[in-house]
């Protein structure tokens, strides 16, 4: 036994590949390959991965190998499939290409609730009642992505409740022109229309990957997933909703990972019954859903006799004058979870130039 | 003659290199295992099997060196303890604080080594601020009673955030230092905890899906045994992979339960912590027709962690943590709460929230 061990130390000491460097194994001490092909072949499986999932006895009355050499064949496929050497935190600290970028609302008041703005990388959810400003924040993020230099660029826009608000759009790029004259804004933002599950499908599992693999998208917007969700299935069909929604929700977080942007699904609420206290209203499509996002941003309107109350402490930003003639609703923007955030909630008010952040509640 | 021959009872003399004439006259005296031998001397042999002194003397020499041989076998491969030895050992269990003094008195002391702990929770409830929180924390230097290990965190969904580990660990370092101030004899910080240490001592690895997951437990073995100061490890979230295209049940199940099997023995192997979070699924009562939430992928792994506890957040935004397993102690529900500096005790006048400078 004390042999072996001596003979694999060795062999340890002249292995110089740089496979077995990155984990300082042992040299593989049979050949995995054709191992792997045989084994590939007797199971009829096509994929090597397909070998992590097979148990042990499996492959072993696959292969006709021992034990040992199974954990060796197993540790092959992992090297291969896994071929990343551990970071540590500090290397992720100083490189910012590891890192998660934010995508600023353009506002600064907003920003700073979010610590800088919405995550790359994850899907962000916002929700809310009706006429909350769901659709503006949207909006907004459409363009304020065009406007960040390094990591910005075009958005996507998926609707599935109504008709895309572009004339509402052409009302924010006049304003957002101040800030890059000659940029046009409209082209840069590809708008799909979803009715239903199909094309649904088909947009996120195909257009979308080929759309970003151009890498000329920087941020996709669902608006919303609920309305799709929630009209098809039946209450008995509960199981089937949250496969799908699950497998829908691994197909965005695999996007925004890859591409590392952010995707931003709009979510609608539902209200919530037999609570004494708390929101009166929870976000729809429960906890399957909630289960797959990272951070979850969600918007109120303020009840009405509060803006009655409100409109002498308006204090407006310069050059917003003309925005006075209409008065302002004010809602509140209040960050549910996100695992770099606080709960928080901040009052913010829409007007023709986009949403600003007023104070915090 | 005194051997323990009850190590090779029924060893048969044919195996022993005794000379074939000899071996014939003992088999025929009915002598044909070791402890036939037990209580017999050279003279005896001689008069019952015929053979002469000196080579009875010759024979049972060789049947002593054969039974210390496999008495020292026997030694070695088994390291029998006896239950007050695994007491003993017990209270040597180092843990992992989390900085929440209630919790970690319900979990005698924090995160166990050696053993595997669940978190399970709802979306936003702080399963992710507990692993960052333990990650920093397991690079406590031992002089003010850490591990001061390092950490191997391996995150599916993006939920590792570097500015709030940073802003967790910068609190942490502040934190330690006081502790070593007050505890040092000439006021002076004797602990040489910094942000570089803390950062450079968590390992991060991402992982899509579930065979990378697997992938990766495969080769922590390697990397657990290369590197001896790693003292936790961070799966954070495991459910996700599972629950995220994987129908196939059967599948799952042997997949978790090959985890399972692979989790517990690298934390008894190398005796580090192993953190997991999971999330939580509604279980639908059919006959009562309502739901609660119970921790998601399924009975089988509700077997598996030693430790399980379940956060949760009320409608007013306060936070619990509910010890829902453990072998020996008692259910128990206690405040805690996450603030920026990470988590903390629940105070109830708590009202100065500190801002990262």
């Amino acid at each position: 036994m004390d042999e072996d061990k001596v003979s694999r130390n060795n062999a340890d000491g002249n292995s110089n590949s740089a496979e077995s460097e990155a984990y300082g194994s042992k040299e593989v001490l049979f050949d995995a390959e054709s191992k792997i092909k045989a084994v590939l072949q007797k199971a009829r499986i096509s994929d090597e991965t397909q070998i992590l999932v097979l148990s042990d006895p499996d492959l072993a009355n696959l292969s006709g190998l021992t034990h040992q050499d199974v954990q060796e064949l197993k540790l092959h496929v992992a090297k291969k499939l896994v071929p990343q050497v551990p970071l540590n935190a500090l290397q992720i600290l100083k490189d910012e290409s590891l890192q998660h970028w934010r995508l600023s609302v353009s506002c600064p008041m907003i920003d700073r609730i979010l610590k800088g703005g919405i995550l790359s990388g994850v899907i962000t959810e916002i929700s809310g009642e009706s006429a909350c400003g769901k659709t503006q924040l949207c909006l907004q993020l459409c363009l304020s992505v065009q406007l960040d230099q390094k990591h910005g660029g075009g958005a996507v826009y998926i609707c599935t409740e109504d008709v895309f608000p572009s004339r509402r759009l052409q009302q924010l790029i006049k304003f957002f022109a101040k800030n890059k004259k000659s940029h046009r804004y409209g082209d840069n933002i590809f708008i799909e229309h979803v009715g239903d599950f199909e094309s649904l499908d088909v947009c996120v599992e195909r257009r979308l990957p080929t759309l970003l693999a151009r890498g000329l998208v920087k941020l996709v917007v669902i608006d919303s997933v609920a309305a799709l969700f929630r009209c098809h299935y039946t209450a008995a069909q509960v199981m089937e909703r949250a496969r799908h929604l699950s497998q829908f929700a691994s197909v965005l977080h695999q996007l925004a990972k890859q591409h590392r942007i952010p995707v931003v699904c709009v979510n609608q609420v539902s209200a919530s019954m037999g609570r004494a206290a708390g929101p009166s209203v929870t976000p729809a499509l429960g906890l399957t859903w909630a289960n797959q996002i990272t951070c979850r941003i969600m918007m109120k309107r303020l009840s009405s006799s509060l803006c009655c109350e409100d409109p002498q402490s308006t204090h407006q930003k310069p050059g917003e004058s003309s925005s006075s003639l209409n008065l302002p609703t004010y809602r509140v923007l209040s960050v549910v979870f996100a695992p770099h955030l606080a709960p928080a909630n901040l009052k913010v008010c829409i007007d023709n130039t986009g949403i600003h952040g007023l104070e915090d509640i | 003659m005194e051997y323990p021959c009850e190590i090779s009872y029924g060893k048969a003399i044919t195996t022993l290199p005794l000379n074939p004439t000899g071996l014939g006259k003992l088999l025929c005296a009915g002598l044909n295992t070791v402890p036939c031998f037990a209580s017999l001397n050279q003279s005896i042999l001689n008069l019952g099997t015929g053979i002469s002194v000196k080579e009875a003397e010759q024979i049972l020499k060789i049947l002593c060196q054969d039974v210390k041989l496999s008495f020292h076998k026997f030694e070695q491969l088994s390291n029998i303890k006896s239950a007050m030895d695994l007491h003993l050992e017990e209270q040597k269990v180092e843990h992992i604080v989390t900085f929440c003094e209630a919790l970690d008195s319900m979990l005698d002391g924090g995160i166990p080594l050696g053993e595997v702990t669940e978190f399970c929770g709802a979306p936003g409830t702080g399963k992710s601020q507990f692993c960052l929180q333990l990650a920093v924390n397991a690079c406590i230097p031992k002089c003010i009673g850490g591990v001061e290990g390092e950490t191997v965190y391996i995150d599916t969904e993006g939920s590792f955030i570097i500015d709030r580990l940073v802003d967790i660990a910068r609190s942490a370092v502040a934190h330690c230092h006081q502790v070593s101030v007050t505890q040092g004899r000439h006021g002076q910080s004797q602990c040489d905890l910094t942000m570089e240490k803390i950062l450079e001592s968590i390992h991060c690895l991402y992982c899509n899906g579930y065979k990378e997951l697997m992938a990766i437990i495969l080769l922590l073995q390697k990397i657990l045994s290369q590197n001896q100061k790693i003292k936790l490890v961070v799966v954070d979230n495991l459910a996700s992979l599972f629950r995220q295209n994987l129908n196939d049940m059967n599948l799952r199940r042997l997949l978790l339960a090959t985890l399972a099997k692979t989790l517990l023995k690298i934390a008894a192997d190398f005796n580090v912590a192993v953190v997991l979070t999971n999330q939580m699924t509604t279980k639908i009562i059919p006959r009562e027709g309502n739901s609660h939430l119970i921790p998601a992928i399924g009975d089988t792994w509700a077997h598996v962690q030693t430790n399980k506890v379940v956060l949760s957040v009320d409608c007013h935004g306060d936070r619990s943590a509910l010890l829902y397993k453990a072998s020996n102690k008692k259910e128990t529900r206690l405040p805690f709460e996450i603030n920026n500096d990470g988590i903390r005790d629940f105070i109830h006048s708590y009202t100065q929230v500190r801002q990262p400078p």
